[in-house]
């Protein structure tokens, strides 16, 4: 569940701030750039749904699909994270 | 406007909206169409916040020549009992005109030739048939996003609500929150308010559901308003163990089968239909996975090529998570485990009165997942067919009341005591200045290490329920102890302490219903009670001294209301 953002690509228009249902993203400067550029400060609350990448003019994000490893809480956590990682067999 | 030291924005609305998915927008649009000045504050963006961007794009869509008693019957009996036949008509036959209506306007629908809703059926949760149109639901929604605005309604994003504000006599006067942004406080003014914020995940491994955590239901509480149906608030999807995915129900409808480590179909084993209703598929899951026979893989190779491209094109976000993954489920079967997801699933929330949405506080009404759906949805989950159709239509319905009891109101003029902003404002602010406290994230933790166990959300017991209510009322005391790190923090304090005291009221509820039927299975009790329990559950919070808790009581379908508020279809005529 992280969320890259190309800088290089961002155009600083704070859609994705908007957008996020979870607030992941703020504008933060950045040397050398005119306009604040994307930064998601938050990305242990990201929740891989995209919308981000959706709405973003620039095409600079990416949000890997990867599930970030469940907390020991959850019933079958180990087993989970095994199948994940160890193919279906 | 300063106060202590923080900036606060003050807004004045005839209706104040709480939540933009699909039933807060269309609420804000009723409304507004009805004459109200309407304000809409939501957690993130309206058009793409709640669950309703995520929902499949399975609507519900009976038409007049359609068999409705036979799907009537059906429904009920899977979705075993507590429906309200009556009302689950009215929400049927609106949704099909509200839906016409979407479709004349230019929703993202499905089409034929000729423009009209294109008409499919999909055996989905077990059903033989169910019409349905295909829509693209995060288009769908930026479409309502639109007909909102260009009916005047403004909007307040990325603000929470923290509380809502009465007059001296009860009546609602308005609502405190803040903007986790701009680090800014909120206080609105509003004689009427719209609770469409969702159900409550309690941040459940399923996607694009982190953002519900049951404030609207936990706001209204406090209020003093009823939860109805609050034990059936612990629903399960099926969900990719390599990705938060969704859309099962419509994979097994179109020929997914789960398999056991032995290979075996598991349905078949534990004697269900195939595809199964969402909550039989859930237990037979988790009790595979207790009794050792995990993975359970989900085995989509009979799906054919056009199958497969229509689930993509109505999960077009899933598809790209698992095209990502690099692995390509429908060629190979992959685990699948049972997904938590909450109230999502389940039908327990708000309770109204009549189809308004009007509560026992007045001016307060209810929509979508935050109101409570067990006369449309029973026992059982509504899956994404008929969710949808009760997020639309609930919705619908309570914009219009809202405006109305706004214009009844008005004359008068809400009046509000400086002390209740002074003590909202307090409230929203506190784990802010805390020097010291638990963090948000340490009790979320906590919090779900008790909501996600299946023997208490499963197999239940009456003293594993006690054990876990006496743990979560610990935990929800210590989340008036929480400290904020910012802004961005605050907001998740505010969740946890409003998904504790959602999960208090689910537990208190499920002590009092001694059976077991849909989502609410019972080990003590493990059949399906006679006539005395064809009655519903109403959780209201009291107060005990310094402490509170939630008392359970009975209470008869027949006293519901089923006249929804006139003038629905004018609206919708044009």
């Amino acid at each position: 569940m992280i969320c890259f953002v190309n800088e290089e690509r961002c155009v600083g228009c704070g859609l994705c701030v908007r957008v996020c249902p979870l607030d992941v993203f703020r504008m933060v400067p950045r040397d050398g750039r005119r306009k604040p550029v994307a930064c998601a400060v938050y990305p242990e609350d990201c929740m891989s749904c995209f919308i981000c990448e959706e709405y973003c003019p620039a095409n600079c994000l990416y949000v890997s699909p990867e599930r970030s490893p469940l907390h020991a809480v959850w019933p079958f956590h180990e087993e989970i994270e095994k199948t994940k990682n160890g193919g279906n067999k | 406007m300063i106060w202590r030291g923080y900036r606060v924005s003050e807004w004045t609305c005839d209706v104040l909206m709480i939540g933009a998915g699909l039933a807060g927008l269309t609420a804000a649009w009723a409304a507004a169409r009805e004459g109200a000045r309407v304000l809409v504050a939501c957690k993130g963006f309206a058009g793409a916040d709640g669950v309703s961007p995520f929902a499949g794009g399975v609507v519900l869509y009976l038409l007049p020549e359609d068999d409705e008693d036979g799907f009537l019957q059906e429904h009920e009996r899977l979705n075993e009992g507590l429906i309200h036949p009556e009302v689950l008509r009215r929400v049927i036959r609106q949704n099909t005109s509200l839906w016409q209506a979407w479709g004349r306007w230019g929703a993202p629908l499905e089409r034929e030739i000729d423009g009209s809703p294109r008409r499919r059926w999909l055996r989905i949760g077990g059903r033989s048939h169910v019409p349905r149109l295909a829509v693209d639901s995060m288009k769908m929604m930026q479409f309502l996003r639109r007909l909102a605005l260009r009916s005047g309604v403004r909007l307040l994003e990325q603000t929470c609500i923290t509380r809502l504000l009465q007059d001296a006599g009860g009546t609602l006067v308005g609502a405190v929150g803040f903007q986790r942004q701009e680090g800014k406080l909120v206080i609105i003014r509003a004689p009427a308010v719209v609770m469409a914020s969702g159900g409550c995940s309690w941040r459940g491994a399923h996607m694009g559901q982190h953002n519900v955590m049951g404030d609207g239901v936990a706001i209204a509480a406090r209020l003093g308003a009823e939860l109805a149906s609050m034990e059936f608030c612990v629903s399960y999807v099926a969900t990719c163990s390599l990705f938060d995915s969704h859309g099962q129900c419509v994979l097994a409808a179109l020929g997914g089968k789960f398999r056991n480590s032995l290979g075996e179909n598991i349905l078949i084993r534990h004697g269900l239909p195939e595809p199964a209703p969402t909550h039989q598929l859930a237990l037979a899951m988790v009790l595979e996975l207790l009794e050792g026979r995990g993975p359970i893989q989900f085995d989509l190779r009979g799906i054919s090529e056009n199958e497969r491209r229509d689930w993509e094109e109505r999960f077009p976000l899933v598809a790209r998570g698992l095209r990502r993954t690099g692995r390509d489920i429908f060629a190979e079967p992959v685990p699948w485990f049972p997904g938590f997801t909450g109230s999502i699933g389940g039908s327990g929330g708000i309770r109204w009165q009549r189809l308004g949405g009007e509560t026992n506080v007045p001016g307060l009404f209810v929509a979508g997942d935050a109101a409570m759906r067990t006369p449309v949805t029973g026992a059982g989950s509504g899956i994404t067919f008929l969710n949808l159709a009760w997020a639309g239509v609930s919705g619908l319905w309570a914009g219009l009341s809202a405006a109305r009891w706004a214009r009844g109101y008005l004359a008068a003029g809400p009046e509000w005591t400086r002390e209740a902003i002074e003590e909202g404002l307090k409230e929203t602010v506190g784990p802010l200045e805390r020097r010291t406290g638990f963090s948000s994230r340490s009790l979320l933790r906590q919090l779900q290490q008790v909501v996600v166990d299946p023997c208490v959300n499963f197999l239940r017991t009456r003293e594993g329920l006690q054990a876990a209510l006496s743990r979560i009322r610990e935990i929800r005391r210590e989340t008036e102890m929480l400290r904020a790190r910012d802004w961005h923090d605050l907001a998740c304090c505010h969740e946890v302490r409003h998904a504790a005291l959602v999960a208090e009221a689910m537990l208190a509820s499920a002590v009092v219903r001694e059976e077991s039927r849909g989502w609410h299975r019972r080990l003590d009790f493990p059949n399906r009670g006679g006539p005395e329990w064809e009655v519903w559950t109403a959780a209201r919070l009291r107060q005990d001294g310094a402490d509170m808790d939630f008392e359970v009581q009975l209470w008869l379908p027949s006293s519901l209301g089923t006249e929804p508020p006139e003038g629905a279809d004018d609206l919708l005529r044009e």
